[in-house]
């Protein structure tokens, strides 16, 4: 029989990374269709 | 949104429905076919190195086309005028501050125009806000401000983002400089480190963005604008998000007849996506994935995957650990 690790146990990298365009930019509104995204943010 | 009366008949008219798309495909045809549109194609197919440096000047090029730019968008408000069901046969994009169409769009280059209404940027700033960021795209990007809009604008840097970024190292952006910016002003940013923040607008403003990906950093980095802490990290390789969905969905269907592909799939040059395939790889057959987990202990470029690994041949294979990593060794802990 295989041996499977529960994968919740396996350790995970300290430097978390998501998904392609996961991160929903704040005040700009995330990132946009095919990548594009406007690196803006309207300041305070 | 066009509603009411207009809308019920064209969708109860095919053959007006059928203009509308033929005008569409006929404005993409047309404008498909202009020297704007094959120069671009050709010179990116022409280039020797596809650096960022390359990629670039292809974009000013572009931009430079003012006059022809012109030219199609007065082709797309005229067709427009005459049938309100055309679509212009460009990809919009849009987010809250922002509308625009995608000109162009290949793996190396996008280049889109848009539009920063300023009512859309004071509605944004009026409005209820929570927490604020500072995006670093990680990717090389031109503006080409045609109109800046009285804009001042201001500038921040960040530790480089490199291939083996840590977040515990990211330190802190900080800002460089604030200004006002130009009609006709062109600003390149260079997503690795830096980014601009446009704080406040007069008018609308209207301008090129070009997306030139030769040379990203792997991922884009986002700063808290209050602490100037580093606060998250996203991939900036579509490809890479695709494979690790795909090998997760792999694992949760049991394919073990994937296993080759999923190994294959541990060369890629994100640090990140290693380690998501590795945990993957493990969960569905350890066995087969220890040579693999050895590999990346003993040799991976990145130092948290090493000590990812390490820590993991300790807790799941304790001989091995052993064997690789003899009492006594100095091992770097995840």
């Amino acid at each position: 029989m295989k041996k499977k690790i529960d994968i919740t146990a396996v350790p995970e990298l300290s430097t978390s990374v998501g998904m392609h365009g996961s991160i929903k930019q704040k005040e700009v509104g995330g990132p946009l269709c095919l990548g594009i995204f406007v690196a803006i943010v309207i300041a305070l | 949104m066009i509603a009411g009366a207009a809308l019920a008949a064209w969708l109860a008219d095919r053959d007006a429905q059928k203009r509308s798309h033929a005008a569409v495909e006929a404005c993409a045809r047309h404008w498909g076919r202009q020297p704007m549109m094959t120069e671009i194609e050709r010179q990116l197919s022409e280039l020797r190195v596809r650096d960022a440096a390359g990629v670039l000047q292809i974009a000013r090029d572009f931009m430079a086309k003012e006059d022809e730019i012109a030219l199609l968008m007065e082709d797309m408000i005229a067709l427009s005028a005459k049938d309100p069901f055309f679509r212009p046969p460009f990809h919009p994009i849009s987010s809250e501050i922002h509308t625009g169409l995608l000109l162009y769009h290949n793996a190396d280059l996008s280049i889109a125009l848009g539009v920063s209404g300023v009512d859309m940027l004071a509605g944004k700033k009026a409005g209820p806000r929570g927490a604020t960021s500072i995006g670093f795209s990680g990717i090389t990007t031109l503006f080409r401000y045609l109109k800046a809009g009285d804009a001042t604008v201001s500038f921040w840097e960040a530790p480089p983002i490199g291939d083996h970024f840590i977040a515990a190292q990211a330190g802190k952006c900080r800002l460089v400089e604030r200004r006002r910016i130009e009609d006709g002003e062109e600003i390149l940013i260079d997503g690795r480190y830096q980014s601009f923040i446009v704080e406040h607008a007069a008018s609308d403003m209207l301008y090129f963005q070009a997306m030139v990906r030769p040379g990203a950093a792997p991922l884009a980095a986002e700063y808290d604008s209050k602490t100037l802490s580093f606060i998250g990290a996203s991939s900036t390789d579509e490809v890479s998000s695709r494979v690790q969905m795909m090998v997760s969905m792999l694992r949760t269907m049991e394919r073990e007849d994937a296993l080759p592909l999923i190994e294959e799939s541990l060369a890629s040059p994100h640090f990140y996506t290693r380690w998501h395939i590795m945990r993957e790889f493990l969960a569905m057959d350890a066995d087969a994935a220890l040579p693999s987990l050895r590999r990346l202990a003993a040799r991976d470029p990145h130092p948290e995957v090493r000590a990812a690994a390490q820590r993991t041949l300790e807790m799941f294979f304790e001989d091995e650990a052993e064997a690789e990593f003899p009492a006594g060794d100095v091992k770097c802990r995840a």
